[in-house]
């Protein structure tokens, strides 16, 4: 299960992401699982990667890749986990960019708000509805009446 | 009444139906990533050997737990020198430096293997391997600790990262369960002698398992007999490939069969002399399979063995019967199996020596294989397509290639110098790298 799978805002800005961001950390993936030498760190503080986790999970695979991260210079391991392996950047990038907040509409609070104007549309009292209410009123003071 | 009722039961109908019947379908929200192919450098390719023969109790041979490694094999190697590769080698450790990634690694690129004649009190024989790439997990289907045979598990690290290796051993009984199996620390850069004897001791037929964490390692069995007083035979035990249905031993060249019986007879110690099938089964299921030893020509004959093993267990089977001459085995089996031969080489002009034959792998790309400059060479080729077995004498010293084409086939390199035999199996070793996927999500 990862995120994609979990969240829709996630998948959506996945999509806006700039192919050229996607390249650049499609490349340093794959440096990652070669363990080929190329030098990272930068590629790692512009991708502002932190940590790296590779999930618990048995064969050989996963363990000539935990060897090869083992191999890099710019990763250091912290250990086991109950989720997997994982491994620290050496030098992340310290100085992480304020997240934009600029945005105030998003899909989501667009379906949001369309969900709560149709309430509110329905909610307000219409022409017949009002005489309806006086009928039943009148109805009902003549059988009080009585 | 009746008509509600008749209405309400209709309702329910339509609903159950529209339920059951009603196709199924999908909504996607967003867009799914799809896997991007990203061209990356391999790793530089590296091949590890194992280096000399190792003498148990130091060089003075009495010093417990001591090994020292005597004499220097003879290396053969073959470089392409492909782009702007350099080749550097440091204490038995090949790498071919590749500063652009772009040189096809493989077998081509870079092969080696070494051979050892060793001739002393203790030790006596040919002991050949292939140099290996490192990796996480091996298999090695062969050794003996029984009176009389050593075997040494020999786990070497050339990397830069300090590894812990995990054993698995399984017998005739199954998994060997023996303290000292986990967490064997093999430092950056250093080898380490286990005695497989203080792990199993007195077992005759076992298979090792070694798994590697942190850092690659690469590994042997040293297997040595002794028969009496006398050294008679060394040999490196090679990682075996991944278990298969449909093995193949090829190279299994019978040689003083007579002489072989006649020592039998005189002395039961010797028959460890025959020929022996090793078949271990990996998963829990018990294989049953049939082993057909074919001969290369209409003068040899061969046999068939079918049998059964239960899963996790490893059983010796003698090939009995063999006249002199050159053999193939091919193992079918019902359940994935690692089976592997060994094989005596009895002379009267020296003592006996012996080697174990991993099953090959099967290939139909290019490889190349150096052969080494003394003694005899034969490669023993089985082609899978046609069925056919070809052995071929060699020429010392230089590189034997295949083609790729379309057959699958199976190679081993047979050494005999004075009488003393080894192995060397046709690899093609390279790390992982050119074209990746990779998905961001």
């Amino acid at each position: 299960m990862s995120l994609d799978d979990l969240s829709n805002n996630y998948l959506f800005a996945l999509d806006s992401l700039e192919s050229n961001k996607t390249a650049e950390l499609s490349a340093l993936v794959a440096n990652l699982a070669s363990a080929n030498g190329t030098e990272l760190a930068q590629a790692l503080k512009l991708a502002q990667v932190g940590y790296i986790l590779v999930p618990a999970s048995s064969g050989s695979a996963v363990a000539e890749l935990a060897i090869g991260l083992n191999s890099i210079k710019e990763l250091e391991g912290v250990g086991s986990t109950e989720f997997g392996q994982l491994w620290r950047v050496v030098n992340p990038a310290t100085d992480l960019p304020a997240v934009d907040e600029t945005k105030f509409w998003s899909v989501t609070k667009g379906i949001q708000f369309a969900v709560l104007l149709v309430f509110i549309l329905l909610a307000l009292p219409t022409g017949s509805t009002r005489k309806r209410t006086a009928g039943a009123s009148e109805i009902f003071v003549e059988a009080g009446e009585e | 009444m009746i008509k509600q009722i008749f209405s309400l039961a209709s309702v329910v109908a339509a609903l159950t139906a529209g339920t059951i019947l009603a196709p199924s379908f999908e909504l996607n929200v967003g867009v799914k990533q799809s896997a991007a192919e990203v061209q990356v450098k391999a790793r530089d390719l590296s091949l590890v050997c194992p280096g000399g023969v190792y003498q148990s109790g130091g060089s003075s041979g009495t010093k417990l737990g001591s090994f020292v490694q005597i004499g220097s094999p003879l290396i053969s190697s073959a470089y392409s020198q492909a782009g702007s590769t350099e080749l550097v080698s440091n204490d038995g450790v090949y790498t071919v430096k590749d500063s652009t990634g772009d040189a096809q690694q493989g077998s081509t690129l870079l092969n080696v293997n070494q051979i050892q004649l060793a001739n002393t009190s203790t030790i006596s024989g040919l002991a050949a391997a292939a140099c290996q790439r490192p990796s996480s997990e091996m298999w090695i289907n062969g050794g003996d600790t029984t009176t009389g045979h050593e075997a040494l598990l020999i786990l070497r690290n050339a990397g830069a990262t300090d590894a812990t290796v995990d054993l698995e051993i399984f017998s005739e009984g199954g998994s060997v369960d023996a303290p000292g199996l986990k967490g064997i620390a093999v430092s950056a850069d250093q080898s380490i002698v286990l005695p497989l004897a203080g792990l199993i001791p007195k077992t005759a037929t076992f298979t090792t398992h070694i798994s590697a964490h942190g850092g690659a390692i690469a590994a042997w069995v040293q297997q040595r007999v002794v028969h009496g007083l006398a050294a008679a035979g060394v040999d490196f035990i090679s990682p075996s490939p991944d278990a298969s249905v449909d093995a193949v031993v090829p190279g299994v060249f019978i040689r003083g069969s007579a002489l072989v019986t006649k020592l039998v007879k005189s002395d039961a110690s010797y028959g460890d002399l025959r020929p022996t099938l090793r078949i271990f089964v990996p998963g829990t299921k018990s294989a049953t399979f049939t082993a057909q030893i074919m001969g290369a020509t209409a003068e040899t004959f061969g046999t068939v063995i079918h049998e059964e093993v239960p899963g996790g267990t490893v059983v010796d089977f003698k090939l009995t019967g063999l006249v002199d001459g050159d053999y193939v085995a091919l193992i079918d089996s019902d359940q994935p199996v690692i089976a592997s031969v060994r094989l005596s080489r009895v002379v009267a002009s020296r003592t006996p020596d012996f080697t174990w034959l991993s099953a090959a792998e099967g290939f139909n790309n290019a490889r190349m294989i150096s052969i080494p400059a003394p003694g005899i060479s034969k490669i023993c080729i089985y082609d899978k397509t046609t069925g056919k077995v070809s052995v071929e004498k060699l020429t010392g010293g230089s590189d034997y290639g295949f083609t790729a084409g379309d057959s699958v086939r199976y190679a081993t390199v047979i050494v005999d110098v004075d009488g003393a035999v080894a192995n060397i199996p046709v690899l093609d070793q390279k790390n992982a790298g050119g074209k990746v996927s990779v998905t961001v999500r």
